[in-house]
């Protein structure tokens, strides 16, 4: 029962909601009646007040609910593709993981959604934080906008935001009483369902309800029959506004969604049956006959393959608050409170050895809690030449997080059971493993266990300033000190050996390397920057920023030596910006061209001792980033628009230190060198049509990525385009119906990959999905 | 252009619709969610409880029901063979408990078999039970054993439901003492984590821990029976509500109803359970087979 309720809010909404409704042309959900002949004023938030985009000096880019629609964009990671110089992944470099958001903005992204690291590029949903990757991707329904800001931000939003912020803001409550639904079937059994209810429960206190459910099957199919890459999907939200006086309003917004699919879609793209580990236990298990050596691993030509039997789940169950305050003072400054809760449980887990054979597989118990409390005021003096913000922050949160991980299972047994050491040596003083008892063998019991708990707590104070000096000239600064502590409790086990490789608990406290792990920093993130305004259309920016990523731990650690914490890493980014309306307003333009010098960067060592390879993570790369973005919106004739992207990102390893996993002639992972996009959209009108056939087609373009931090070639993902077209027509003032295609030339398109052949003889691809169609079907009530 | 445009839809609707009545002709379906069964039920080999007694339901119908022919076994999670015993679709899923809730979404068959109920499952360790057990030995409180516990972690399959009283006992525990272990593969995964230390308790059934436990760990493993949850489940053969479905159901159920009377219908049980216990457990068998038929005859007879 409990678990219908959002269903029943939700159609009871949508019922109490459609007796009295009526299609609101001015209202912000009216789709079919946008104009294609005008480009839009857009208003952003990424200074946290209202201003216009094309004259902020910031390298931004606005997606509109609009531009999703158009597109059949559902997804941050679908999106992604459109947007300049931005790379969305849901696997990061080993997680299998079909819902977490590992963002790379400008080459600066994260790994892998390991909770004991912070992200790179923040994520905020209705301006509230969204501190983990689990849970980052999800649908776009009723999301009003997604302002993507490039380069450093951390004087205004804070910690781990020095590739960008991307932020989504969802629909207030509106003032009316309306209603829509949409229902899509298309491809892999594909079955969506979306409602939303807005509801005026009187003059003051207005609601919105919306209801998704998505459900389609995966298109990889194992060898049992079980699929990969399938969707199963629901969510519901609930928000009030209450007007209480015309100076003071009060917002509660609620949310829950679970997912139930799994694993991201993967398949072997390469095998080496000789692999160094692969070799070993055959020989083992041949030579002590406990069991069968592996067989052959099986690789297919069909691209939608996998002999997997292992593990095979996403799920997630979240839930989220939040309470939103804003009073317009007598001095007319405007105060505004967030005050936010979230948790969630999320797992994720692959068989990356898409075979039977037990080589490796992966699985995440993730589960986190997050409590913020925003509070800022802005305003303005001096006539309104200067607009100023001075805000306070406090974030607290909890993560406890399992990795489970199998390699090799039985590698252990397999050399326990042969006679002695496999170089010859006596086993009372071996020199090589093998053998019972060997204590050698513990370095190979590479079936292993991290059992993490994570304390951080965050506090801040930031300003900003805005200040004419001339009509023509302003300048910017401004700044945010963050206080930060960090706690780790971590657990660390070899299985088959029964071991306890690190125990850093608060049951060790006090011997040696026991006890929780402990890091505080404090850390100022500077910004300011000059403009000039041409005229009213047109100005140009330089700025200078730095930004912080927040320092962490190693989330799997199997010795003291690699149980080390690591201190933030530093961008400091340059930026120069020209954004214009030209030709009658017929033309909107930007371009951004920035430096940027990437310090103490958080790399991964490893070194060979007794206890085996330790991984650690130190403050050891360093990187310069260069290039340019440049985005366009154009109406060239009457019923025609057309826009389109354009980046180029040019980055290079200055130094690498002790990092093992990088050398200076590494490329940076996730950082394509050029990303382009173009989309054109015709309205065809005709006399017997009622509303113009809408047309669309959309090209998008990324150049060669390195899915891996070791480049290998095998997970890399070659240049490609990727085409999606859609087709509307409204049948009738409340009813739309378009079909759409997406991946039209069936392009194959990794999301991850993962080059293992050396050692485990496996390399793994993650796919996005292949040609699919889809039919949408739009009421409004 | 409307006119086509409205085509086009009524063509979809007409695709769609089509679609569904050639899935609707379709073969009955038998469905598992343990990959065990699809590699042992059908077999000749004795393994447990459940897939023993499905083995012998289906020997007997080939040997004496002519015509007969054995449906096609696939894999499913449990939340897909939930949709698909909702759906107008012949399926049937293999050992399944009746629930209220379910006896209203799904058609059952007659108990296939009786098997102990779920146990909670620990490795030594360095916890005093006794203030949480009754005179019986049984764990009176499993959530006041974890609060006195805090480090302590309980692992549970994902979106399965362990009955009324364990599911609220569930949702009483603090949520970071609680790892949720999902996927198709959870039976035989959740007992692997269990071995490997991933959890300080395990919450299963004696018949998977028998399943899927190495012999290293049946050796060492305790385990605490829960009071007030019931002693024992009763696994059923549940269908989708189709003519398909009623028409399998009926020959399952007559093929039952002879081989209750039958002594290798109680033997199959009492072969994997403790001598202690055997006793009880006949008595408990023979006690549900005469509820079970009762039941059964009143409605054969009010459907006459």
């Amino acid at each position: 029962m409990k678990n219908r309720l959002p269903y029943i809010a939700s159609f009871c909404a949508l019922i109490s909601a459609a007796p009295n409704a009526h299609t609101a042309p001015d209202s912000d959900n009216d789709v079919f009646t946008l104009s294609i002949d005008e480009l839009m004023e857009v208003t952003v938030e990424a200074r946290k007040v209202k201003e216009n985009a094309l004259t902020i000096p910031v390298s931004i880019s606005v997606i509109s609910e609009q531009f999703l629609r158009e597109r059949n964009l559902n997804t941050l990671l679908e999106a992604a593709y459109f947007i300049p110089n931005i790379d969305v992944t849901t696997v990061g470099e080993n997680s299998g993981c079909t819902h977490c958001a590992n963002i790379t903005i400008r080459g600066i992204g994260q790994v892998d959604p390991l909770p004991t690291v912070d992200p790179s590029v923040g994520l905020y949903l209705d301006g509230v934080y969204y501190a983990r990757s689990p849970g980052g991707i999800f649908d776009l329904y009723d999301v009003r906008q997604i302002e993507v800001l490039r380069g450093p931000q951390g004087a205004i939003f804070g910690k781990n935001t020095i590739g960008g912020a991307v932020t989504l803001y969802t629909h207030d409550p509106a003032p009316d009483t309306f209603a829509d639904g949409e229902v899509t079937f298309g491809a892999f059994q594909r079955r969506d369902a979306r409602l939303r209810a807005n509801v005026a429960l009187n003059e003051s206190l207005t609601s919105r309800f919306t209801f998704t459910h998505l459900n389609r099957d995966g298109f990889v199919k194992r060898a049992n029959g079980e699929l990969e890459g399938g969707q199963d999907e629901w969510a519901a939200t609930a928000k009030f506004r209450h007007q209480i006086n015309p100076i003071l309003t009060v917002q509660l917004s609620l949310d829950q969604r679970r997912i139930n699919s799994g694993s991201a879609p993967s398949i072997l793209a390469a095998k080496n049956d000789q692999a160094d580990l692969l070799v070993l236990y055959n020989d083992l298990v041949t030579q002590s006959g406990i069991t069968e050596p592996y067989p052959a691993l099986q690789i297919f030509d069909d691209a939608h393959q996998s002999a997997a039997l292992g593990t095979n789940f996403n799920t997630l169950d979240q839930s989220g608050a939040l309470l939103s305050l804003e009073w317009q003072t007598p001095q007319r400054w405007q105060l505004k409170s967030l005050t936010a809760y979230r948790e969630f449980y999320a797992t994720y887990g692959r068989d990356f050895d898409n075979n039977p054979a037990v080589i490796g597989d992966t699985q995440d118990f993730q589960r986190q809690f997050q409590f913020s409390q925003e509070l800022h005021i802005s305003g303005s003096n001096l006539d309104d030449r200067m607009q100023w913000l001075v805000g306070l922050f406090h974030f607290d949160e909890s993560i406890k997080h399992l990795t489970d991980l199998v390699f090799i299972g039985g590698l252990y047994q397999a050399l326990e059971n042969v006679p002695g050491p496999l170089d010859g040596s006596p086993l009372s003083n071996p020199t090589s493993i093998g053998g019972p008892g060997n204590p050698l063998n513990i370095g190979l019991d590479i079936d292993s266990g991290f059992d993490n708990q994570v304390e951080i707590q965050s506090t801040a104070i930031f300003t900003h300033t805005k200040y004419a000096l001339t009509e023509d000239w302003a300048f910017h600064l401004g700044g945010r000190l963050t206080f930060e502590d960090k706690m780790q409790q971590v657990q660390s086990d070899a299985d088959n050996a029964d071991v306890i490789l690190i125990d850093r608990t608060y049951q060790t406290e006090g011997q040696n390397n026991g006890g929780p792990i402990t890091r505080s920093w404090r850390v100022f993130s500077p910004q300011g920057g000059i403009e000039y305004h041409l005229n009213e259309k047109q100005f140009v920016y330089l700025s200078a920023s730095r930004g912080f990523k927040s320092g962490g731990f190693n989330g799997i650690p199997n010795s003291p030596t690699s149980a080390q914490p690591f201190d933030p890493e530093y961008l400091t980014a340059y930026e120069l910006g020209y954004k214009a309306t030209l030709l009658d307003d017929t033309l909107q333009l930007s371009l951004a061209a920035f430096d940027m010098q990437h310090k103490a960067m958080q790399l991964r060592g490893g070194q060979s001792t007794d206890a085996g390879l330790e991984i650690f993570i130190d403050n050891v790369g360093e990187t310069s980033i260069q290039g340019i973005e440049a985005s366009f919106e154009a109406l060239p004739a009457h019923d025609w628009r057309i826009a389109g992207n354009l980046s180029y990102t040019d980055a290079q390893f200055d130094s690498v230190g002790t990092a093992t996993q990088v050398t200076t002639d590494s490329k940076l992972m996730r950082s394509p060198r050029w990303t382009a996009a173009l989309g054109i959209r015709y309205h065809w009108a005709n006399a017997n049509l009622s509303a113009p056939m809408k047309i669309g087609l959309d090209w998008a373009f990324r150049s060669k990525t390195y899915n891996d931090v070791f480049n290998t070639e095998l997970g890399a993902q070659g240049s490609f385009a990727l085409v999606n077209a859609r087709i509307s027509h409204a049948l009738t003032k409340q009813l739309e119906i378009a079909l759409f295609v997406r991946n039209l030339m069936d392009k194959r398109i990794l999301i991850g990959g993962n080059d293992f052949t050396e050692v485990f003889g496996v390399a793994e691809h993650y796919l996005a999905p292949p040609r699919e169609w889809g039919l949408s079907l739009k009421y409004e009530f | 252009m409307m006119t086509y445009t409205k085509l086009l839809l009524f063509n979809t609707v007409m695709l769609l619709s089509i679609s569904l009545c050639f899935r609707a002709a379709a073969q009955l379906q038998l469905l598992s969610d343990d990959p065990l069964d699809i590699k042992m039920v059908f077999s000749d080999q004795a393994l447990d409880i459940s897939t023993d007694s499905n083995n012998l339901v289906f020997d007997y119908l080939a040997h004496n029901t002519p015509g007969f022919t054995r449906p096609p076994l696939l894999l499913a999670p449990g939340t897909r063979i939930d949709q698909l015993l909702q759906s107008t679709l012949p399926f049937c899923a293999l050992n399944r408990i009746k629930t209220q809730r379910r006896a209203k979404q799904y058609l059952f068959s007659l108990p296939v078999h009786l098997y102990p109920s779920h146990r909670l499952y620990f490795l030594p360790l360095n916890i005093e039970l006794s203030p949480f057990l009754n005179a019986q030995g049984q764990l009176t409180d499993l959530t006041a054993l974890l609060k006195a516990h805090p480090k302590t972690t309980l692992l549970t399959e994902a979106q399965r439901s362990y009955g009324d009283y364990l599911d609220g006992q569930l949702s009483r525990i603090n949520k970071t003492q609680l790892i949720r272990r999902p996927g198709g593969d959870s039976y035989k995964a959740t007992v692997t984590m269990f071995e490997r230390g991933r959890a300080s308790f395990i919450l299963t059934y004696p018949t998977t821990i028998q399943r899927y436990a190495s012999q290293l760990t049946l050796n060492q493993v305790h385990s605490l029976e829960i009071a007030n949850n019931p002693p024992f489940v009763l696994g059923h053969i549940a269908c989708s509500d189709t003519p398909e479905s009623r028409q399998f159901l009926q020959t399952i159920n007559e093929a039952l109803s002879k081989l209750y009377q039958q002594e290798r219908f109680l033997a199959l049980h009492l072969r994997y359970l403790p001598n202690t216990e055997r006793t009880y457990f006949r008595k408990q068998i023979e006690q549900q087979i005469t509820k079970a038929l009762v039941k059964y005859q009143v409605t054969q007879n009010d459907g006459q």
